[in-house]
C-alpha cells in the first residue's frame, strides 16, 4: 500500500524534476512508474493495515486498510492509470510539456490511491483536497487558454467548497461517534444514526460527495472541465475522479445508511441528475460534452443505487461503476484519438472513419456496445442489475423509469459514438486521416475488451473484485450473482425497451442538437456560478468600501467600539458593581487624581495645541505622583523623565506645523458621547477588576525568590533583567525598530506640496 | 533658548545628570532605578544639553551616533544571553560569579545593554525631530 | 468614597478624554490622545493590581524579601516597560506626522483622505 502511494509521489517528483532528460525517452519508458504502481497495487492483501500518528494531540492519523472495496477502486485507479499514461505519453508525444502531463497524473493517481485506502476519516479528507487540487491542475493544464484556467478555477471552486462541507460534516461525525475510523464508526452505527446532530452531518457529507461527483445541481462544473487534455478528461471525469464522491457514499453507508436524509436526498438528487445528465447529453453535438454529460447521468445512478442501499443495489452499484470505468476510459480515449487525428470533434463533421481507422472503430464499438447494455457485455450485466434491484421493493419500483432514461440515453449515446462516427455518412472524406499511434490505442483496446472478458469469467469478476468490495459495505449477501445471461423477463423487455428508444432518438439526433442551441438561453448551472461569483466579488466590494473608507476616524471609532463591546455588553446586562469594600481616600491623594483629571479634561476641551500638549505633561506628573504614593518608585521615576521628554518631541514637530484652519466639525457632539460612553465602561471594568482580583501567586513568588536567586533587592528590576528577560529584550526591540523607522523616514527625502 | 542662566545651568547639570544616570542603573538592582531609569535620564540630560547649546554639541558629547548605541545596547543585551545558553541551556538563564568581592553576574550586563539602547532610542528621535526643524 | 472607585474614575475619564481625542480631526490632537490612552492603560494595570500604599516591592537590607504588604511588582515591571514603549511608539507616530503634514500640507485628516483617493 505504502509502496504504491510511495512510487506515485516519488516518481511524480522525479518527472518533474528530470523532465529534460525524461523527454527522450519513448512512450512505453515514461509509463513504467504507472506499471509499478499497479504491480504494488495488485500485491496489496485483503485487509493490509498501517497507521501512524500524526498529529496524536488532536486524535489525527494517518490511517490506511485495504479492504474489498479500497482494494477494487484501487485496482481501478492503478490498472487505468496504466493504460491512460501509456496513452497521454502518446497523445503528448513529442510536446514539451508531456512530463509535466505525467508528473501530474501520477500525483493525481497517488491521491486516489490514497483515498481509496483510507481507513481515518481525516487521512481520507486530506487525500480528497489532493485530489481536487491535482484536478485544477490538469484541468488548466493547457494554461495558455483562458477557457481553461476558468474552468480548472470553477471546478475547483466548487469541489473545493464540497471539501469545506464535508471536512465540517466528517468532523462532526468523528465528533458524534467518538472516533475518525471507519470500521469503529460501522461498529456504532446504530447509536450515530440515533443522535440528533446526525442530520448536519448527513446533509454536509453529501454536500461534498454530491460536488464532487458533478450532481444535480452541481453538474455544471464537469462538462466545463473537458477543458482539460482528452486524457485527463478520461482519466479524472469519467474512470475516476468523479466517482470518489460515489466511492465515499458507498464507503459510509455501512455508517450513515440508516440516518435520516442519507437515502432520499441520494436518490432525489441522484434521479434529478440523470435526468439533466440524460436530457443534456443528446442535446450535444461535441464528441466530448457528450461523453461529459453521459458520465453525469452515469454518476447519478450510481448515487441512485447506493442511495436504496439494498444489498442488490449496492452489488450493481459496484458492478456499474466497474463497467462504467471500462467503457467510459476507452470511448473518451477513442474521441481523443479521433480529435487529434481527424482534427475535430464535432459530430456534424465526422462519420465513416472505420476504413481510415480501424483499431479505433473497434473498440469504440466494443465498448458502445457495453454502453448500450449488449447482451453479455458488462454493461449488461450492470444494468440487468440495477433494474432488478430497484424492482425488488415496492417502494423503489418508481426508479425504473430513472435508469431508463439512464439507459435510453447512454444507448443513444452509444449509437452516435460507436456507429456514427465510424460508419455513418459525413460530408466530407477523411481520405488523409491515419490510425492513431500504438501507445494511443492499447488504452482504448484493453479497456473495451476487458468489457467482453469480465462477464466471460464471470466467476472471477464476481468472487475475486465485486463480492469482496461488497462485503466491506453491507454484511448482507446480495441474492443477484453476476452472470451472462439471466433469461427471458421483465428486466430483459426494459432493456429491449431502451435499445428500441434509444434508436429512435439517435435517428432524431440533429434535430435534437438544433433543440439544444435552441434551448441555449436557459440559465446554466455555469451562469449561476458566476452571478454567485460576481455578487461575491461585489458584495466584497461594497463592504470594502463602506468600512474601509480611508477616514482614521471611523477605523478608530469601530476599533474602540468593538474592544468596549465585551465590557459594556456585560455591564448593560448586569449593572451592578460587585464591592469588596476598599481603601478610604486621604486628602492629600486627591490632588494629583483632580489634577489629572482636570488636565485630560482640559486637554480634550482647549482648541489651543501647545495647551493640550502642556496638560498632557500634568497628567504624566499627577500619573507619577500617584504611582510613588502606592510603592512604584521605580514607574515614577521613569514617568517623569518620560513625560518631559514627550513635551519636548511634541514641541519639535507641534511648532512647526501650520496651525489648522478653523472648522466646524459636525462629529464632535457624537464623539464626545461615544468616548463618554467608552469612559464609563472602562471605569466600570477598572472598579470591577479592583474589587475581583487578589493578590496575584506569580508576583509572591516572585517577590519571594527575589534576592535568594536573583540576588536582588528590587524585585521590579529582577523580574526585568533576570526573570523575564526575555521578554524585555523583546520589547527593547521593538524600541529599536522604532527608531530605525523614524531614522529611515527622515533620511527619505519626501516630495514637498503634493498638489491638491 | 538663549536665557544664560539656562545655559551655563544646562552645561553644569549634563554631567551631574549623566553621573547620577550611571548611579541610578548600577544600583538599580536593589533600590529604584535600573537601566530604564537610567537610560531615560542620560538621555534626558543630553537632550537639554542639546537644546541649550545646539544638537550638534550634545551629538559630540555622544560621539557615536545614537544608531550605533542602540546596536550596541541591542547586542549586549543579546550577549547576556549566551553564557546562560551555554553553560545552563537556557537563554538568558542568569550567571553570577564574584568579581573583587562584589557580586556581578549576566543580568547587569543585561541592564547595562537597556541603558545604552534606551539612550540610543531616545537621542534618536530627538535629533531626528529637532534637526528637520532647522533643515 | 474609595481609593480604588476615585482611581477607576481617573482611568475612565483618561480614556474618554483620549478616545475623543482620537477622533479629532488634526492630527495633533489625534497623537494627544494617543498619549492619553497609553497613560490611561498604564493606570489601569495599575489599578487591577492590588492597590497598597507606600511600601514599594524593595527587600531591605537583612531581609530577604520585600514586606507583605509591598505593592505588586510584576505590574510595576509590565507598566515601566509600558511607559518606555508608549514612548518610542508616540516619537515614531510624531515623525510621520511631521512627515505626513509636509508632504501633503495639511493637518487635517480629513484633507488626507481626498488626496489619497484622488
Amino acid at each position: 500500500m505504502l509502496a504504491a502511494l510511495g512510487i506515485c509521489f516519488l516518481s511524480a517528483l522525479g518527472l518533474a524534476l528530470g523532465r529534460r532528460w525524461c523527454s527522450r525517452l519513448s512512450p512505453w519508458w515514461v509509463s513504467i512508474p504507472s506499471l509499478l504502481v499497479f504491480g504494488a497495487v495488485l500485491g496489496v492483501p485483503q485487509g493490509a493495515a498501517f497507521r501512524w500518528p500524526w498529529l496524536p494531540e488532536l486524535g489525527v492519523e494517518f490511517g490506511l486498510r485495504a479492504d474489498g472495496l479500497g482494494r477494487l477502486f484501487a485496482l481501478l485507479i492503478a490498472g487505468i492509470g496504466v493504460l491512460i499514461q501509456v496513452y497521454a505519453a502518446g497523445y503528448f508525444q513529442g510536446k514539451a510539456s508531456r512530463e509535466r502531463l505525467l508528473a501530474l497524473l501520477l500525483l493525481f493517481e497517488g491521491a486516489m490511491l490514497g483515498l481509496a485506502y483510507s481507513e481515518h476519516l481525516l487521512t481520507l479528507f486530506a487525500f480528497w483536497e489532493l485530489t481536487s487540487v491535482a484536478s485544477f491542475l490538469l484541468i488548466g493544464f493547457d494554461h495558455g487558454q483562458e477557457k481553461a484556467r476558468k474552468s480548472a478555477l470553477q471546478a475547483l471552486t466548487v469541489t473545493s467548497a464540497g471539501g469545506l462541507a464535508l471536512f465540517a460534516g466528517l468532523l462532526l461525525l468523528g465528533w458524534i461517534g467518538g472516533t475518525y475510523e471507519l470500521t469503529a464508526l460501522a461498529r456504532d452505527s446504530g447509536e450515530i444514526v440515533s443522535h440528533p446532530a446526525i442530520g448536519w452531518a448527513v446533509a454536509l457529507i453529501l454536500l461534498g460527495c454530491l460536488t464532487k461527483s458533478a450532481q444535480f445541481p452541481f453538474h455544471f462544473w464537469l462538462p466545463g472541465a473537458m477543458a482539460a487534455p482528452t486524457p485527463v478528461s478520461a482519466y479524472l471525469h469519467s474512470a475516476t475522479m468523479v466517482k470518489a464522491g460515489v466511492f465515499l457514499a458507498a464507503r459510509l453507508t455501512p455508517v450513515l445508511g440508516e440516518a435520516p436524509l442519507w437515502t432520499p436526498a441520494l436518490v432525489v438528487l441522484g434521479s434529478a441528475t440523470v435526468v439533466a445528465g440524460g436530457v443534456a447529453a443528446l442535446l450535444q453535438s461535441d464528441l466530448k460534452l457528450v461523453l461529459a454529460y453521459s458520465t453525469v447521468h452515469a454518476l447519478g445512478a450510481l448515487m441512485v443505487l447506493v442511495g436504496v442501499g439494498t444489498p442488490n443495489a449496492l452489488h450493481a452499484a459496484i458492478a456499474l461503476m466497474c463497467s462504467h470505468a471500462l467503457y467510459k476510459g476507452a470511448l473518451f480515449t477513442i474521441v481523443g484519438c479521433v480529435d487529434k487525428q481527424a482534427g475535430t470533434r464535432a459530430l456534424s463533421e465526422l462519420g465513416g472513419l472505420a476504413r481510415r481507422m480501424p483499431w479505433s472503430a473497434a473498440a469504440a464499438g466494443l465498448a458502445s456496445l457495453s454502453l448500450i447494455g449488449g447482451v453479455a457485455f458488462a454493461g449488461f450485466t450492470s444494468k440487468e442489475l440495477a433494474f432488478k434491484s430497484v424492482l425488488e421493493q415496492p417502494q423503489t419500483q418508481g426508479l425504473v423509469a430513472v435508469l431508463l432514461v439512464a439507459a435510453l440515453s447512454g444507448g443513444a449515446v452509444a449509437l452516435l459514438l460507436g456507429y456514427e462516427v465510424f460508419w455513418g455518412r459525413a460530408e466530407r472524406l477523411f481520405e488523409d486521416v491515419r490510425e492513431a499511434p500504438p501507445p494511443m490505442l492499447v488504452g482504448p483496446l484493453i479497456l473495451s475488451v476487458a468489457g467482453v472478458a469480465l462477464p466471460l469469467a464471470s466467476g472471477f469478476w464476481e468472487n475475486s473484485l465485486i463480492q469482496p468490495a461488497l462485503r466491506s459495505v453491507t454484511s448482507a449477501p446480495s441474492s443477484k450473482p453476476v452472470q451472462l445471461w439471466y433469461g427471458f423477463d421483465l428486466v430483459l423487455g426494459l432493456s429491449v425497451l431502451s435499445w428500441l428508444s434509444a434508436w429512435a432518438v439517435y435517428r432524431r439526433h440533429e434535430a435534437l442538437v438544433r433543440l439544444g442551441r435552441a434551448l441555449s438561453f436557459l440559465p446554466s448551472g455555469t451562469q449561476v456560478y458566476e452571478l454567485f461569483w460576481k455578487g461575491t466579488l461585489g458584495g466584497a466590494d461594497l463592504l470594502t468600501r463602506r468600512w474601509q473608507n480611508g477616514r482614521l476616524r471611523w477605523y478608530a471609532v469601530v476599533t474602540v467600539a468593538s474592544v468596549m463591546a465585551a465590557p459594556g455588553l456585560q455591564f448593560s446586562w448586569a449593572p451592578g458593581l460587585p464591592s469588596a469594600g476598599g481603601t478610604a481616600v486621604r486628602a492629600f491623594e486627591a490632588l494629583p487624581v483632580v489634577s489629572v483629571v482636570a488636565a485630560a479634561l482640559y486637554a480634550a476641551a482647549t482648541r489651543t495645541t501647545f495647551a493640550a500638549v502642556a496638560a498632557l505633561g500634568v497628567v504624566g506628573w499627577g500619573l507619577a505622583a500617584i504611582y510613588v504614593d502606592f510603592g512604584a518608585p521605580d514607574l515614577a521615576l521613569t514617568q517623569l523623565v518620560v513625560e518631559a521628554l514627550t513635551v519636548v518631541l511634541f514641541v519639535f514637530v507641534v511648532q512647526r506645523i501650520p496651525s489648522a484652519k478653523p472648522h466646524r466639525d459636525p462629529w464632535r457632539l457624537a464623539h464626545a458621547v461615544f468616548a463618554t460612553l467608552v469612559g464609563l465602561a472602562v471605569a466600570g471594568l477598572a472598579y470591577a477588576v479592583t474589587q475581583t482580583t487578589p493578590h496575584s501567586k506569580i508576583s509572591d513568588w516572585h517577590a519571594a525568590n527575589s534576592l535568594a536567586e536573583g540576588f536582588g533587592r528590587n524585585v521590579v528590576n529582577v523580574i526585568l533583567v533576570d526573570f523575564r528577560a526575555l521578554d524585555t529584550l523583546g520589547e527593547i526591540a521593538v524600541l529599536a525598530v522604532a527608531a530605525i523607522g523614524v531614522v529611515a523616514m527622515y533620511r527619505t527625502k519626501v516630495r514637498k506640496g503634493v498638489e491638491p | 533658548m538663549n536665557s544664560l542662566i539656562l545655559r551655563t545651568g544646562a552645561t553644569f547639570v549634563m554631567p551631574l545628570l549623566l553621573v547620577f544616570s550611571v548611579f541610578l542603573l548600577i544600583r538599580g538592582h536593589h533600590l529604584p532605578g535600573g537601566g530604564f531609569a537610567g537610560g531615560l535620564v542620560a538621555a534626558a540630560s543630553l537632550t537639554l544639553y542639546g537644546l541649550v547649546n545646539g544638537m550638534g554639541a550634545a551629538k559630540a558629547v555622544l560621539r557615536a551616533s545614537p544608531e550605533i548605541w542602540i546596536a550596541g545596547g541591542l547586542g549586549l543585551a543579546v550577549l547576556s544571553g549566551v553564557p546562560g545558553l551555554v553553560l545552563r541551556g537556557s537563554f538568558l538563564a542568569p550567571i553570577w560569579g564574584t568579581l573583587g568581592g562584589v557580586k556581578v553576574g549576566t543580568p547587569l550586563a543585561f541592564d547595562l545593554g537597556v541603558y545604552l539602547l534606551v539612550i540610543g532610542v531616545v537621542l534618536t528621535m530627538v535629533f531626528a525631530l529637532s534637526e528637520e526643524g532647522q533643515a | 468614597m474609595t481609593i480604588e472607585a476615585l482611581l477607576a474614575v481617573t482611568v475612565g475619564v483618561l480614556f474618554g478624554a483620549g478616545v475623543y481625542l482620537l477622533l479629532r480631526r488634526t492630527v495633533v490632537r489625534l497623537l494627544i490622545g494617543l498619549a492619553l490612552v497609553g497613560n490611561a492603560a498604564n493606570l489601569l494595570i495599575f489599578v487591577a493590581a492590588s492597590l497598597r500604599r507606600g511600601v514599594p516591592p524593595i527587600a531591605s537590607v537583612g531581609e530577604t524579601a520585600p514586606p507583605a504588604s509591598a505593592a505588586d511588582p510584576l505590574a510595576q515591571a509590565l507598566i515601566l516597560t509600558a511607559i518606555v514603549i508608549s514612548f518610542g511608539v508616540l516619537g515614531f507616530a510624531l515623525a510621520l506626522t511631521d512627515k505626513t503634514v509636509q508632504s501633503a500640507g495639511s493637518t487635517d485628516l480629513d484633507d488626507l483622505v481626498e488626496e489619497d483617493s484622488s
